[in-house]
């Protein structure tokens, strides 16, 4: 899983840090946020706690180094809801350090990521019935397609993320190969990762005999 | 309007095509012309793909092609070296393009060429100036038919139409032959054209007969006069003047004496003759009439007689006999007619004019008979001369030209 890192700098005379940009994490990354304890004199702190929260749940706890730096880290669970989070890096108070408690919010976005994988014909021939089958990473239903030069010429359904989409080779496409590519509609929050299927069109000839004549 | 036509002329095209392809017989040595049409699914055309033509029956490849703008490609196979019968050409392309492979298969029956053959029979012998049959068979032995078939004797010509491979068929001719005894020929011929080919054909006959001569003659040879009661002998002379023996049967009727009548047989050689000699015996009558007739080979020959019987009371003009104080019957002259003579008594042949013995009006009277013959087609002319002898001593010769027109042989003697 992907690893997404995060800076958080806390100043422990301030009471929030700037929030950072809102960073698109995919369900099963794991989100590292790193930074630095100061105190007012922009001295660092060390040894001094530091913990990620989800609200009230702490997803991470660290002790900041000589130098004041810290890291912390989450790995957004598989199930999580989509859509915008805020994490919250949060020092408590500290009376052997004299420090009082302090937080700045990280901003994230957990997204799908949806792969496609599928396999096909090597050889397909106009009229005939070309059956495309597959599997979905990160999708248990929900629906593919199956698109030629841009344009959908199937869609299927995902169950228990394998797929089956069937079509019948248009007339008017040309011999040669061709590209098929495979993808979902996706949605809000979800990122789909296609794939393509190469196969050729080959021209079933007919021979007629039109002329036996002696002469 | 110019797409009505584009129809009409494609719908005629693809017609001509049909009727080409069923078209799969072919003579022997004939180039034939295979075309093909690559098609795709849509049914249009491919073009640049190869094409391969085998004769799978003989294992020779014919050639090859590449299909050309519009889907076709054509081979020419010359069938001089293929065995007769049915080949199966296959015809197929190779993989290549994007195109996949296909073949088809054509089934063409080489035939062997058309031959006519002709064979003729006709009578060996036949009468002069006589109409007779000649039968000619045209037969085809080989496959491929001939057409039109034409088999002509002399100017005559008859159309027997096709004649398909392995097939004969007769025709018959009536003609006549020369006047002149001797050996002919006549020669037909047949001719037609080769199915497929237009190749002409022909073949000659030539078939021999010879023209003979066939006829019998009969003569009655009897005394002039006999005396009533007497037992007398005659003989009948039958002669074959013909060039074929035959067997004669001869039927003699007697009036005015016993046996009325007799029936007789003889087997006759070429050119030989035959004495038949009877006795009978005179009845009351004044006068005994003789007719016999022959019959043999379709030929029939007559002749009459007359003898006069003299009553009890002595002779008006013999001397009396020695024993019986009549005088005695006035014999004929035995050698007055020849065998050749006897020919102006004959039926030439069936359908001949029938020659009729002179008929005779006195009792005492014989001839002497000399016979020419020349036949021609349709008649025949009959000179004859005659030396009439007159019974009691008188004689005197009579010259008798006879003539015999169509049919009608009639010597009338007076």
């Amino acid at each position: 899983m992907k690893k997404r890192d995060l800076l958080a700098l806390l100043f422990l005379t301030l009471a929030v840090a700037p929030a950072l940009a809102q960073t698109k994490v995919y369900r099963g990354d794991t989100v590292t946020i790193s930074g630095v304890v100061r105190d007012e004199l922009g001295n660092p702190v060390a040894g001094a706690t530091v913990q990620l929260l989800d609200g009230t749940t702490v997803l991470d706890s660290t002790t900041t180094t000589s130098d004041g730096s810290f890291t912390l880290s989450w790995t957004v669970p598989s199930d999580h809801p989509l859509g915008p989070k805020t994490l919250t890096v949060y020092v408590p108070e500290q009376p052997s350090l004299y420090v009082e408690a302090s937080s700045t919010s990280v901003s994230i976005e957990v997204w799908a990521l949806v792969v496609v994988s599928a396999s096909g014909p090597q050889r397909i021939h106009r009229g005939d019935t070309v059956t495309i089958t597959g599997s979905v990473q990160g999708m248990n239903s929900g629906t593919v397609e199956v698109q030629c030069n841009g344009n959908t010429i199937a869609t299927g359904s995902v169950s228990g993320s394998q797929f089956s989409v069937s079509f019948t080779v248009p007339n008017d496409w040309q011999k040669g190969p061709i590209t098929l590519t495979v993808t979902s509609p996706g949605g809000s929050y979800v990122d789909v990762q296609g794939t393509q299927v190469s196969t050729e069109l080959w021209i079933r000839p007919t021979i007629e005999v039109t002329e036996v004549s002696g002469g | 309007m110019r797409r009505k036509c584009l129809v009409v002329i494609l719908a005629l095209l693809s017609l001509t095509a049909a009727l080409a392809v069923a078209q799969t017989k072919i003579v022997e040595g004939q180039l034939v012309t295979i075309t093909v049409r690559l098609t795709d699914e849509n049914g249009g055309p491919i073009a640049g793909v190869l094409v391969h033509f085998l004769d799978e029956t003989d294992g020779v490849e014919i050639g090859t092609d590449t299909t050309d703008s519009n889907g076709y490609a054509s081979v020419v196979w010359d069938t001089s070296s293929a065995s007769a019968g049915t080949h199966s050409i296959l015809i197929w392309t190779e993989e290549a393009d994007y195109v996949e492979s296909t073949q088809t298969r054509v089934s063409i029956e080489i035939l062997t060429p058309a031959e006519l053959r002709l064979s003729v029979t006709a009578p060996a012998a036949v009468r002069p100036g006589s109409s007779f049959v000649v039968r000619a068979t045209v037969s085809n032995v080989g496959q491929a038919a001939a057409q039109e078939v034409v088999v002509s004797l002399d100017g005559q010509a008859k159309s027997i139409g096709d004649l398909e491979g392995g097939k004969n068929t007769s025709a018959e001719f009536t003609t006549a032959s020369p006047d002149e005894p001797g050996d002919y020929s006549l020669t037909l011929q047949a001719s037609g054209t080769e199915w497929g080919t237009g190749r002409l054909l022909s073949a000659t006959a030539r078939v021999y007969y010879r023209v003979k001569m066939e006829g019998i003659a009969l003569k009655i040879r009897a005394p002039y006069s006999v005396r009533e009661g007497e037992t007398f002998s005659f003989s009948v002379d039958v002669s074959n003047v013909g060039e074929s023996p035959v067997s004669v049967s001869i039927f003699i009727e007697l009036r005015g004496a016993e046996p009325s009548e007799v029936l007789d047989s003889t087997y006759l050689e070429p050119g030989s003759n035959q004495a038949l000699t009877y006795e009978a015996k005179a009845e009351g009558v004044e006068e005994i009439e003789i007719i016999a007739e022959a019959r043999g080979g379709g030929l029939r020959a007559t002749d009459r007689a007359t003898i006069a019987v003299i009553p009890s009371s002595p002779p008006l003009t013999q001397q009396p006999n020695a024993t019986s104080g009549i005088p005695p019957p006035t014999e004929r002259p035995s050698d007055l007619i020849s065998p050749q003579d006897a020919t102006s008594q004959s039926a030439l042949a069936q359908g001949y004019p029938e020659v009729q013995t002179p008929e005779r009006q006195g009792y005492n009277q014989d001839r002497t008979i000399s016979v020419n013959i020349s036949v021609a087609r349709g008649r025949a002319e009959t000179s004859l001369s005659t030396a009439p002898v007159l019974a009691g001593g008188g004689s005197g010769g009579v010259v008798l030209l006879i003539a015999v027109l169509r049919g009608i042989w009639r010597v009338n003697q007076r």
